[in-house]
C-alpha cells in the first residue's frame, strides 16, 4: 500500500494544484480513486498522480532556508531601479 | 433507424437503477479501504444518473418518472436476475458482479448508439463513463487474483453470478435481432479477463430462464432493496421539493 499525491488540473492553460493525497495499492487504482473522491463536484481537465516516494522534498528543520530570503534584497529587482533613481550606492 | 424500444430503455434504466441502489448503500462503510468506500459512493451515483436519463426518455414528465421509480410493484421491475442479487459484505462478489454487469451494459450501450437521436451521444457518455467503472474492477479483479485466498473468493463469486449473468441477454420485447450478437461479445471478453485471472470458466451457457428478470420475476434481494429504498417515498407520497 503506498502512499499517492494528487494534482488536479482544472483547466488546460492552467497549473495542476494539489488537492490531496490517496492511498492505493496500484498506480492505476490510485488515478481511480482520485479521480472519485477529488473530481467529484469541481471541473477537471487532467488528473495526476504521483507516488510520494517519488518526490523529494526539504525536511520540516529547513525551513529556515527560505525565510532567510528576505534579506536578500539585491535579489530583488526593485532595489537596481530605485538605485538608479536615487543615485546613491547602498554598497558604499 | 428508428428509436428504442421502450421495454428495452425501462430494462436498461431498471438495471442501472438497482444496481446504483446496490451501491450507494455501502457509500462510505465498506470496501478494501476507504478510497474504495467513497469511490464506490460515486460509481453508485454513476448508474443512478445513467438510470435517470434513462427513465425521463420513457416518461412524459419528471411526475411520471417519480411515479415509476417509487410506485412500481416489485414485480413490475425489469431489472436481470444478475441485477438482483447483491452480497453487500462480500468485495470478491461486488468486484465480480460490477465486472460482469459493466462488461455486459457496454455492449448494450454500444449497440444502442445505432438508434436516432438523442442515442448515439447518450449512449457515447454512457459507453465512456462505464468504461472507467470496467477499468476499475477489472483491476480489482486482478488484484484479488494475485493470492490463493482471493482467487479463491473471485471462483467463488464467479460460480453464484455467472449463470445468473444470462439473465442479462433475455430480450424484452420488440427489440430486434440483432441484440444476440452482444451476448457472444460480452462472452469473449469476459473469457478474456476471467481467464487472464485464472478462474476457469464453465463450457456452454446455461439455459434460458423462464422466469426471467425481464418478465418480472426477481430475486428476493430486490424486494428488501426497493423497501429499504423506498420506504421514505412511500410515507410521504404527496411531498415535494420546494
Amino acid at each position: 500500500m503506498e502512499v499517492y499525491e494528487v494534482f488536479v488540473q482544472r483547466r488546460k492553460d492552467e497549473a495542476a494544484m494539489h488537492v490531496g493525497s490517496i492511498r492505493s495499492l496500484t498506480a492505476y487504482l490510485a488515478l481511480h480513486a482520485a479521480k472519485e473522491v477529488f473530481t467529484r463536484r469541481d471541473q477537471c481537465y487532467r488528473l495526476l498522480v504521483v507516488p510520494r516516494t517519488a518526490i523529494l522534498a526539504t525536511a520540516d528543520e529547513d525551513a529556515d532556508l527560505f525565510s532567510l530570503a528576505y534579506s536578500k534584497e539585491y535579489r530583488r529587482p526593485e532595489y537596481f531601479i530605485h538605485k538608479r533613481l536615487t543615485g546613491s550606492s547602498r554598497m558604499g | 433507424m428508428a428509436g428504442c424500444p421502450e421495454s428495452l430503455m425501462l430494462a436498461w434504466a431498471d438495471d442501472e437503477y438497482v444496481v446504483g441502489q446496490q451501491l450507494i448503500t455501502l457509500t462510505g462503510m465498506y470496501g478494501p479501504d476507504l478510497e474504495e468506500a467513497i469511490a464506490i459512493g460515486s460509481i453508485g451515483q454513476d448508474h443512478l444518473g445513467h438510470a435517470l436519463h434513462l427513465y425521463r426518455l420513457v416518461c412524459p414528465d419528471e411526475l411520471t418518472v417519480n411515479r415509476l421509480i417509487y410506485e412500481r410493484e416489485t414485480t413490475a421491475y425489469r431489472s436481470c436476475h444478475l441485477c438482483d442479487i447483491w452480497r453487500p459484505d462480500d468485495w470478491a462478489f461486488i468486484v465480480v458482479r460490477q465486472l460482469l454487469y459493466d462488461l455486459a451494459d457496454y455492449e448494450r450501450a454500444c449497440w444502442a448508439g445505432r438508434f436516432d437521436d438523442p442515442w448515439p451521444g447518450l449512449t457515447g457518455m454512457m459507453a465512456r463513463e462505464t468504461r472507467l467503472h470496467i477499468e476499475h474492477w477489472s483491476e480489482w479483479c486482478r488484484l484479488l487474483a494475485q493470492d490463493n485466498y482471493g482467487h479463491a473468493r473471485l471462483v467463488e463469486a464467479f460460480n453464484i453470478t455467472w449463470p445468473l449473468a444470462f439473465d442479462f441477454f433475455v430480450a424484452p420485447e420488440q427489440v430486434p435481432d440483432s441484440w444476440s450478437a452482444c451476448q457472444d461479445a460480452w462472452v469473449e471478453v469476459v473469457q478474456a479477463i476471467f481467464g487472464a485471472a485464472g478462474v476457469p470458466i464453465p463450457e456452454g451457457t446455461p439455459t434460458a430462464h423462464i422466469a426471467s428478470g425481464r418478465s418480472g420475476r426477481h430475486l428476493p434481494e430486490l424486494a428488501h432493496l426497493l423497501s429499504e429504498a423506498h420506504a421514505y417515498h412511500l410515507s410521504r407520497p404527496a411531498w415535494q421539493w420546494e
